[in-house]
């Protein structure tokens, strides 16, 4: 072989479809359908994920060494037929449900990679953990680690422990499903009435509203989780192997009343389940970890997989030492399957030597892997569109940025790659001013028309972090959380747990000088931004920390609750004009809400998200 | 959904139980027990992978065409009860025509380029 390798992965067909280029190992490109299609999650095909990766390594596919799948079809199949098999007559509706899909769609991948590149392109398939866990490793700044995958279930496996190191991936040991700690934390996301697949997030982040009462009866009932973290589940509470619903009557029975209704009131009940199944779920990881540390020697753990998306226990299992360092990939669920495919195939297929990285940082390029549009781009769609602006430097930028975010504005910034992965990085994301008690409320409820529970996340400077909060190693991908300083915390905050059912009343109180970011147990989650990543992102920052002493912004992803984060400057446009937002950034282009015409929307546009 | 594509849809629907109950249903629980672990500790629920490194040649699944992917399935399943059943699940696919469900792109994606 002669010219570069280029290996593409894939993900697909379940959930967050998604495509990565590596070139000789490195990635050149990484994206998810759902920001071109605007399906949240769409599991559709990702031809234009694919494309937008082709156009940024400037190849055509015919130059494509490989596309490799993220999961096998065989182990698949394998799991669904047997899980059928012993499930008797009582399977027959989720086979009729699952199997077309096969039979017309999944089968054929091969096939369909073929057809849909025009070419003739080898076609390989990697195992789903084992994408995981080289998703993990690979980018990561380590030469050697432990992995821990754990998600809701890939073809048989749901955790997976392994290893890495310069001679590449070891696979140790599995939980397989119908047990999976992915699964029973989405049964309770369900059963608290938020949406399987994306709810995970909002149940993580309403567990500080509650207190774990009910950790004890999930650990006597739901789960046998042994010291080395291993577990069972009991399925006679979990009916999901059958495919109808996540919890069974008997697991009603136990918590003591039916699921909550969706978008119905948030009661106290659901805080304390979600503490819970939250403490339960922390305990399990803690506990493989010691295992992974004791049986590989390994000092440092890099981790993927939807579980890993747990910044809360991320955090904690980095308080608790067990390991000296951790990384964990910041597209952890399925999309980051595809960059894991890519690596499985870079690496063991076609044995390329593994990049090398700079001094104390990763190989994921800060997750700026998307697509990114130019300010002749920019100004082509403003242009046509006919729509005022200005226009500034890059010094510019920052400090108009930061002046209107000291103000009280909240901006649409849209500068540069659009992240790979689900955390909103300063590339697409909405930027509020922390110290402002009502940033999360007024941001919640008027810009993402989302629950006004649900916390806000600072970007700080890097060097500021400490000043801050307790942490003191780099978070750029927002997967960990950590503490606020104790000395920024505001005197005589209520206990969250002593606040009967009225959690708006808790959420709106101030519980530090950085109020929009602080969650109601004083614990923010937190991406570091430095000057090397994202130095526009960084100015900002600075600037604003000029301005008013505080190096951090609010930061959440640019879109309303459902929608998936703007790629391009139509989503932008269409998403600031939508919603309260006072500032758009668009590159070097500004646009001023007040200054702006008309825009002819239909009324039920929320209607076109479904929510999440 | 016409006439026509509402029968051809409940004709699959036919298709897919028959091989439910002819195929499936008999290999009964046996066939979802797990494959015995040599050597799994009693105080651990973790299913050993012994160390294994991801393999190149597991990576090529002989998934090509129909022909391909029923004798791989036959191959993975050989000496368990789901052996032959590669085989009738591509017989049954058959019936089902390739869907590709392709997502609307606006023309804004391109824009970028």
């Amino acid at each position: 072989m002669t010219g570069p390798l280029y290996v593409l992965g894939v993900s697909a067909f379940y959930h967050d479809s998604a495509a990565a280029l590596l070139r000789d190992g490195e990635i050149v490109a990484a994206a998810q359908e759902e920001r071109f299609t605007r399906r949240k999650h769409d599991p559709r095909f990702p031809a234009n994920a694919i494309n937008a990766c082709l156009e940024t390594a400037q190849i055509e596919a015919e130059e494509l060494s490989a596309a490799v799948f993220y999961e096998s079809p065989v182990l698949s199949l394998d799991r669904i037929l047997r899980t059928a098999a012993a499930g008797g007559e009582a399977a027959l509706p989720s086979v009729l449900d699952g199997l077309p899909a096969w039979l017309s769609t999944k089968l054929f991948f091969d096939e369909l990679v073929r057809t849909e590149l025009g070419c003739e392109v080898p076609v390989l398939f990697s195992e789903h953990h084992v994408s995981h866990a080289a998703s993990a490793f690979y980018p990561s700044p380590y030469d050697d680690a432990a992995i821990l995958t754990i998600d809701g279930v890939g073809e048989w496996a749901t955790t997976t422990l392994a290893e890495g190191d310069a001679e590449g991936l070891r696979l140790h040991q599995e939980i397989r499903f119908p047990h999976s700690l992915g699964l029973l934390y989405s049964a309770f996301t369900q059963y608290c009435g938020f949406k399987v697949n994306s709810g995970e997030y909002k149940l993580m982040g309403l567990a500080p509203f509650g207190e774990p009462r009910y950790a004890a009866r999930i650990r006597d009932h739901l789960i046998d989780l042994r010291e080395d973290g291993s577990y069972a589940l009991d399925m006679d509470y979990f009916p999901y192997e059958l495919g109808q619903t996540m919890t069974s009557p008997r697991f009603h029975e136990l918590f003591e009343g039916p699921p909550r209704e969706r978008e119905s009131r948030i009661r106290r009940k659901d805080a304390d389940l979600a503490a819970s199944v939250q403490a339960v779920t922390e305990e399990a990881v803690f506990r493989m970890a010691r295992h992974l540390r004791r049986t590989t020697g390994r000092s440092s753990l890099v981790m993927a997989g939807g579980v890993a998306l747990n910044c809360v226990a991320n955090g904690k299992l980095l308080r608790e030492g067990i390991f000296d360092e951790l990384w964990v990939q910041p597209a952890a669920g399925d999309a980051g399957g595809a960059l894991g495919a890519a690596y499985v195939g870079a690496h063991v297929y076609f044995d390329a030597p593994r990049v090398a990285a700079a001094p104390g940082r990763d190989r994921q390029r800060g997750s700026y892997l998307g697509p990114a549009w130019s300010n002749e781009e920019v100004r082509s769609f403003l242009d046509l569109q006919d729509l005022p602006y200005s226009t500034a430097s890059d010094d510019e930028r920052a400090r108009e940025v930061a002046r209107a975010l000291a103000e009280g504005q909240v901006v649409g910034y849209m500068v540069g790659p659009a992240e790979f992965g689900p955390r909103a990085l300063g590339a697409r994301s909405i930027l509020g001013d922390p110290r402002n008690a009502e940033t999360q409320s007024v941001m919640n409820l008027k810009i993402k028309f989302r629950e006004s529970f649900r916390p806000f996340a600072p970007s700080v400077l890097r060097e500021a972090c400490s000043e801050l909060f307790d942490l003191d190693v780099e978070s750029p991908y927002m997967m960990l959380v950590a503490p606020v300083r104790e000395e920024l915390r505001l005197p005589g905050a209520a206990d969250a747990s002593d606040e009967g059912e009225d959690l708006i009343a808790i959420v709106n109180e101030p519980r530090s000088s950085v109020p929009a970011v602080t969650h109601v147990d004083y614990s923010a989650r937190i991406q570091t931004v430095d000057g090397v990543e994202k130095p526009d992102f960084h100015a900002v920052i600075r600037e604003f920390q000029t301005l008013t002493g505080i190096g951090c912004v609010v930061n959440t992803s640019f879109n309303v609750r459902g929608e998936p984060m703007v790629l391009s400057p139509r989503d932008a446009y269409q998403c600031f004009m939508r919603t309260d937002m006072d500032l758009l950034v668009m590159e070097n282009f500004l646009l001023r809400k007040v200054d702006q015409p008309k825009f002819e929307d239909r009324e039920d546009w929320q209607e076109e998200y479904e929510l999440d | 959904m016409t006439d026509r594509s509402s029968r051809e849809e409940t004709r699959r629907r036919a298709a897919i139980e028959s091989f439910f109950r002819t195929r499936v249903l008999p290999l009964g629980r046996e066939a979802a027990a797990p494959v015995p672990v040599p050597g799994a500790s009693p105080d651990s629920l973790y299913h050993p992978r012994g160390g294994e490194r991801p393999s190149p040649d597991a990576m090529e699944l002989g998934f090509g065409n129909r022909r391909e992917m029923a004798r791989t399935l036959d191959r993975h399943w050989r000496g368990t009860p789901l052996h032959g059943l590669g085989r009738a699940l591509l017989r049954l696919a058959r019936r089902f025509p390739r869907r590709v469900e392709r997502s609307e792109v606006s023309s804004d994606v391109y824009e970028m380029f």
